[in-house]
């Protein structure tokens, strides 16, 4: 891991621990940060302007809930999605249903991939651990600089 | 030509019988006029040639008692004038010819002691009769005239009586051309209308009415008719118009009940799931974490709080699944049942093939319907199979099909613990189990799923068992497509 | 003509089988005159007999040629009334008589049977040459074979007799 974090965007606190504690055992070592709420994450991200902030860079992929108080998942999502030095980021959204009209607008704004919360704790874990693998140890976020160039 | 009788126009009718009475009328006359005048004709001939004979007789009788031929001979040749006397003969009383009429074209004097035929004979007419004085008969006068004349005064009569009829029957026709047009007139009109209503169902129009006859009655019986299906036709608009409100109505009261439902699942799924989301993840986390601190009792506690919040989660599934069934819109298509059920079946024995099995499903079952909605149905169906044959040595499923002109029905068959067909009441209902959860786990949902997926589908279920004996259940499905 | 011929022969026959059943095929001469005289009855009218039922005297004076030839007409009716034939001896014996057959043998009482006659209205009949011309009423002549006759009608119509006009058409002459 090159020391990038994981960015985990959900609002209630038992799902927050729960999470955590999922990551954990999927063996990841990645920093995790916790933020509540949409509002916080777009602050976290991009500052009090539309300047982007150097907690960008710090990111490696963003778990973001669909349902958030305030500022809602989609909303989020679009945000990363429509400012180009977020564009890049790996989000994948969180839900607790599979209700096919989630995922398919999850999707058509640019989420790269999903996750469900099931009851079933170990299912959990091992959807964690796949995800672990792949958008943790195979995929690069291509460099900012790189981004600006295009 | 009769024989296309009822393919004539109603004035082709009407002038032919108007005109045929009327000829018939014409001729009847004509020719009773011919033969009366013909009748009277041949009296005023017979009578006429009786007077001359009579003439001639009373002239004669002194010449024939003297036998005084030149008086004779001259009483005759006064009826050389008379050109149609053919022959006039005197006779003796013994039948001798005294004298007769010398003429080119005479015929000879009959024998008159032979029985004569008087009257009209052939081409002529003949008399004889007796010449007398004070009733002594003294001789006998034949005369004989030819019928020409009259024969060509009848011609005559009748080529004028013909000509006549002919003018009469030629004037009749313009005549009949005219009437007839007061009679078929307003059945035409009338028609005309009728068809005209019937074309362009304007029930507006009225035919117009003249006259207070049977046909003017018609007319405004039709008119009336037609007010009345003007009026009908109104107030079933009027009744379509409010029964659309109604519909309208009703169907978003239903579509409002819809997504008021729509958004209890969403809140369901989402919003029930957290808490048991915690209480599993945390008694997991619990297990893990602090597992070496709890006694034995506490463990099982811990146990079953887990397995009651997964009790619990596929509750909630089931009536997740449950709610969408009932109020997703079917989107129904051509479906090969057989294919569905492998793959069912397929899954079941993936997820668990603790016991040999054996699974039999008849090739190329096609049913119609929504393929979401029949998966669900089916899987229930064999889940149960499964499920209730775990406990078997062999477990085995059949799978059949029976087809009929309207319908088709598909038999599930395992060789499980059945149930007691006294509660078969119970069997489709939500939440009720007929096996206690020591016997068997279960939601009770999934057959009250399956029943409200072939209620949607217009279909049937039933089922039959044998305690100990394994279970049946049959799903009638209609063939056509809606 | 020679069925003419043939017919009259037979009739001819037929006539003579029942006029007169003695003689031949062919009448002889009194007895065509006693038919004549027969039929001259039924053309006169007598002025003074009214009464029709009285019977028709024939008187015949003189020889009679007639003889038995007068037999067929004896009892006829003429004009409804009974032939009744007299042979009066004299002249004077002439009433009753109706018509009076003058025999040549009293050529020589002519106008004595004529005063008679136009006195007591008697038609006057007879074979006597000329006799119309002498005053005779109803005289017969001999055309060739054929009997026919005269008429004085002005000494019948002096005798108070009307004679008919067909009778009057069918005679040689008449002498008015």
């Amino acid at each position: 891991m090159d020391g990038r974090s994981i960015l985990v965007i959900e609002d209630n606190p038992d799902d927050q621990i729960l999470t955590v504690r999922a990551l954990k055992s999927a063996s990841v070592d990645s920093p995790v940060i916790v933020l509540e709420d949409g509002e916080e994450a777009l602050k976290f991200l991009f500052g009090d302007g539309d300047q982007p902030s150097r907690n960008v860079e710090s990111v490696g992929v963003v778990l973001l809930d669909v349902k958030l108080p305030k500022v809602g998942g989609l909303e989020v999502l679009r945000h990363l999605r429509s400012s180009p030095s977020t564009q890049w980021l790996p989000v994948i959204m969180v839900t607790s249903s599979d209700e096919p009209a989630d995922l398919l607008e999850a999707y058509r704004l640019g989420a790269n991939s999903f996750i469900t919360k099931p009851i079933d704790y170990r299912e959990f874990v091992e959807q964690m651990t796949l995800l672990a693998r792949y958008w943790l140890q195979v995929n690069r976020v291509p460099n900012a600089s790189a981004v600006r160039s295009l | 030509m009769i024989g296309r009788w009822r393919y004539w126009r109603l004035k082709t009718k009407l002038l032919f019988l108007t005109l045929f009475t009327s000829a018939l009328g014409i001729s009847l006359v004509c020719i009773s006029l011919i033969l009366v005048e013909n009748q009277n004709y041949r009296k005023q001939l017979e009578s006429e040639l009786h007077v001359i004979a009579g003439i001639l007789a009373e002239q004669s009788a002194a010449a024939l008692l003297f036998t005084d031929r030149e008086q004779l001979g001259s009483i005759i040749s006064s009826l050389k004038r008379i050109g149609t006397i053919r022959q006039a003969c005197i006779y003796t009383p013994g039948g001798g010819v005294l004298s007769a009429l010398e003429s080119q074209d005479t015929r000879p004097c009959p024998d008159i002691t032979q029985p004569l035929e008087a009257g009209f004979v052939g081409d002529a007419y003949q008399l004889l009769i007796p010449v007398t004085l004070d009733n002594e008969t003294v001789g006998h006068l034949y005369l004989t005239s030819h019928l020409d004349v009259m024969r060509n005064h009848i011609r005559t009569f009748v080529l004028v009586t013909i000509a006549v009829g002919a003018l009469i029957l030629l004037a009749l026709v313009f005549l009949a051309l005219r009437l007839q047009r007061i009679v078929s007139g307003p059945i035409l009109t009338l028609s005309e209308t009728a068809e005209r209503i019937a074309r362009d169902a304007d029930y507006t129009i009225r035919a117009p009415v003249s006259g207070t006859d049977e046909l003017g009655r018609l007319g405004n019986t039709f008119n009336e008719m037609i007010g009345t299906i003007e009026q009908q036709n109104r107030r079933i608009l009027e009744s379509r118009d409010s029964l659309e409100r109604i519909v309208e109505a009703r169907t978003s009261e239903l579509s409002m009940a819809n997504r008021e439902l729509e958004a209890f699942s969403y809140s369901v799924s989402h919003d029930l799931r957290q808490p048991l989301r915690a209480i599993e993840g945390f008694g997991q986390a619990l297990e893990e974490d602090c597992g070496e601190q709890l006694n034995d009792a506490g463990k099982d506690y811990l146990r079953r709080i887990r397995a009651a919040s997964v009790r619990m989660a596929s509750l909630i599934d089931g009536l997740l699944v449950l709610s969408r069934v009932s109020r997703q819109p079917m989107e129904n298509e051509s479906i090969d049942l057989t294919t569905l059920l492998q793959e069912i079946s397929d899954e079941l024995m993936n997820i668990d093939d603790s016991v040999p099995t054996e699974v039999n499903i008849q090739k190329g079952i096609q049913v119609v319907g929504d393929s979401r909605m029949l998966r669900v149905a089916f899987q229930n169906l064999l889940e149960n199979a499964w499920k209730y044959s775990a406990r078997v040595e062999k477990r085995r499923v059949d799978v059949s099909a029976v087809e009929t002109v309207s319908s088709i029905t598909i038999e599930v068959r395992d060789n499980g613990v059945g149930f007691d067909m006294r509660y078969i009441d119970k069997l489709f209902v939500a939440f009720n189990r007929l096996h206690t959860p020591s016997e068997f786990g279960g939601t009770g949902i999934g057959l009250a799923t399956v029943y409200r997926v072939v209620r949607r589908h217009h279909g049937e279920i039933s089922a039959s068992s044998e305690v100990g004996k394994g279970a049946r259940f049959d799903v009638t499905l209609p063939v056509s497509r809606r | 003509m020679r069925d003419h011929l043939k017919f009259l022969l037979i009739a001819l026959l037929q006539c003579c089988l029942s006029l007169a059943p003695a003689h031949g095929s062919v009448r002889s001469e009194y007895e065509v005159k006693a038919a004549f005289l027969f039929n001259f009855t039924r053309f006169v009218t007598w002025s003074h007999a009214e009464n029709s039922a009285e019977p028709l005297e024939i008187c015949i004076v003189g020889t009679d040629p007639f003889k038995e030839l007068l037999d067929p007409i004896r009892g006829r009716l003429s004009q409804g009334r009974e032939l009744q034939l007299r042979y009066p001896e004299i002249a004077s014996d002439l009433s009753g008589c109706d018509v009076l057959y003058i025999s040549e043998s009293q050529s020589r009482n002519l106008n004595l049977l004529f005063d008679a006659a136009r006195q007591q209205g008697i038609l006057t009949v007879s074979d006597l040459p000329e006799f119309v011309r002498k005053g005779g009423m109803v005289g017969y002549v001999k055309q060739g074979n054929v009997i026919r006759f005269e008429v004085n009608l002005k000494a019948a119509t002096d005798a108070g007799l009307t004679i008919n006009s067909r009778l009057l058409e069918l005679a040689v002459r008449v002498l008015r």
